[in-house]
C-alpha cells in the first residue's frame, strides 16, 4: 500500500467527504486521486485560510472534510486555527507535506516547515510529522477519529523523506 | 458614531422612525424631509431584520463585530453563527455550510473583511451553490476597532469580476429588492449595501463552542456527521 492509498483509505473510513486543498506538487498524487472520485468532493481554494472557514462551516451542516496544503500554506492558517477552530470546538483535519527539513532546496521553505510541528504545539494544535508510507494509513485514520471525537483539530505533516522531495540540487 | 457624517444621521432618523411606529422597515424614508433628491442611505439594522424576514430559515453567518452584534440584537436564533475571531472567513464558513445542506445560508459580511478575502469569491464562483447568499455592509470603515477608513472598492465589481452574480444596494428599498433577488438567483448572490456606521450595544453570546453546537444541531437535528457510526468503530477498536 502506497502512502496515498493509506491516506485515502483512512478519510473513507472516518467518512471525510469535503477535501479542500491548494496545489501542491508533493501531494499531487493525493489530489488527483480525490478530485476524481466518490465519495470525495473537492474544492480549490484560493488561500489556506480559507479552507478552515470552508471546512469549518462544512462540518457545521453535518459534513466531515480534510484540508491539503503545503506547510508554507499552513503558515495562513494560524489565525483560523486559532481563532475559529479552538474556540468553536469544531473539528479540523488536515494533511501536509512538510516542507523546510531532509532535502529542501529552497531557504523560503525552511523557517516555517522546518519549525511548523513546534508552532502548532505552542497554540495548542495537536500534530504528527509522518515519514515512513507503514503507518501512513494508521496515523490518518487514528488522528481523524481523535479530531471529529475530541472537537479538537489535527494537523499531519508529511515528510519529504516520505512524498518524495524535488529534486533541484 | 461620527456625527459629523451627514448621512449617518440619516440613519438615526431612519430608526427613529421605526420607533415611532412609522411604517417603514427597511428604512429608506417615506418623506424625503431633509434633501428630497437624495435618497436616504440603508439602516444596517432596519436591513438586517428585512434579511431575518425574507428569509426566516436562513442559516446566518455574522461577520465578526457590527454584523453580529446588529443580529444579535434583533434576535439571538439557533440558525445564527457569530465569529468573534476569524477574521475575513465569514464568506467561506458561509460556503461550507452551504455546500453541506439545502436550505438557504446566509453571510452577513463586512467591507474590510471582505476586503482581507477577496480571493474567497473566486472559490465561491468556481462552487456556485444556489443556496448562498452573501451581504457586505459597506460602512466605510473598520466599525469594531474604532472607524478607520476601508479602502475604498467595488466589491459588486469585484465580485462580478470574480464570475458572481453582485449587485450595490444605496437605500432600504434597493436592499430589499437586491436581497430577494440575491437568494432567488439560480447560483451564489452578493449584494453590497451602502450603510453609515452604527455602534450597536447588542453582543452575541460569548462562548463559541456553544453557537457552534447550537447552530449545528439547529441544521442537522442533531443527526448527522460525524459521531455515529464512526464513534461505535472507534470503540471497537477497528482493525488498526
Ligand atoms: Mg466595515
Amino acid at each position: 500500500m502506497t502512502w496515498i492509498d493509506g491516506v485515502v483509505s483512512a478519510l473513507q473510513r472516518n467518512d471525510v467527504r469535503r477535501v479542500a486543498y491548494l496545489p501542491d506538487s508533493a501531494l499531487s498524487g493525493l489530489i488527483e486521486r480525490v478530485e476524481s472520485n466518490e465519495p470525495f468532493e473537492a474544492v480549490s481554494l484560493a488561500r489556506e485560510e480559507h479552507g478552515v472557514g470552508l471546512l469549518s462551516g462544512a462540518y457545521l451542516g453535518g459534513e466531515r472534510g480534510v484540508l491539503l496544503c503545503q506547510s508554507s500554506g499552513l503558515a495562513t492558517t494560524i489565525n483560523a486555527l486559532s481563532s475559529l477552530s479552538k474556540p468553536t470546538r469544531i473539528p479540523f483535519l488536515a494533511v501536509v507535506s512538510r516542507r523546510g527539513d531532509l532535502g529542501e532546496f529552497n531557504d523560503a521553505q525552511v523557517p516555517f516547515g522546518y519549525a511548523v510541528g513546534d508552532v502548532l504545539d505552542d497554540i495548542g494544535i495537536r500534530n504528527r510529522r509522518l515519514d515512513v508510507p507503514e503507518t501512513v494509513e494508521r496515523d490518518v485514520d487514528l488522528a481523524a477519529k481523535s479530531a471529529f471525537s475530541t472537537g479538537e483539530p489535527y494537523v499531519l505533516l508529511l515528510d519529504a523523506t516520505l512524498t518524495g522531495a524535488k529534486d533541484e540540487f | 458614531m461620527s456625527s459629523e457624517d451627514p448621512s449617518d444621521e440619516a440613519g438615526e432618523a431612519d430608526r427613529a422612525d421605526e420607533g415611532n411606529g412609522v411604517d417603514d422597515p427597511i428604512g429608506n424614508g417615506g418623506e424625503a424631509d431633509e434633501g428630497a433628491d437624495i435618497p436616504r442611505r440603508a439602516d444596517q439594522i432596519a436591513c438586517t431584520e428585512r434579511v431575518l424576514g425574507t428569509t426566516p430559515e436562513a442559516a446566518i453567518i455574522a461577520n465578526l463585530g457590527v454584523a453580529s452584534y446588529a443580529l444579535a440584537g434583533i434576535e439571538d436564533r439557533p440558525r445564527n453563527f457569530y465569529c468573534w475571531g476569524a477574521m475575513g472567513l465569514a464568506t467561506s464558513i458561509g460556503l461550507g455550510v452551504a455546500l453541506a445542506i439545502d436550505d438557504p445560508v446566509t453571510v452577513l459580511e463586512g467591507d474590510g473583511s471582505m476586503c482581507m478575502s477577496l480571493g474567497a469569491l473566486s472559490t465561491v464562483a468556481a462552487c456556485d451553490p444556489p443556496n448562498l447568499a452573501i451581504v457586505v455592509w459597506e460602512n466605510g470603515v473598520y466599525g469594531t476597532t474604532g472607524g478607520q477608513p476601508v479602502a475604498t472598492v467595488d466589491i459588486a465589481g469585484a465580485a462580478r469580476a470574480c464570475g458572481l452574480a453582485a449587485t450595490t444596494a444605496e437605500t432600504g428599498a434597493e436592499f430589499e429588492t437586491g436581497y430577494a433577488e440575491a437568494v432567488a438567483h439560480e447560483g451564489a448572490a452578493l449584494v453590497v449595501c451602502r450603510v453609515p456606521p452604527i455602534d450597536p450595544d447588542a453582543r452575541p453570546p460569548l462562548d463559541s463552542a456553544h453557537v457552534a453546537r447550537r447552530f449545528r444541531d439547529a441544521l442537522t437535528d442533531g443527526t448527522e456527521g460525524a459521531e455515529g457510526t464512526v464513534r461505535g468503530e472507534w470503540r471497537d477498536g477497528g482493525d488498526q
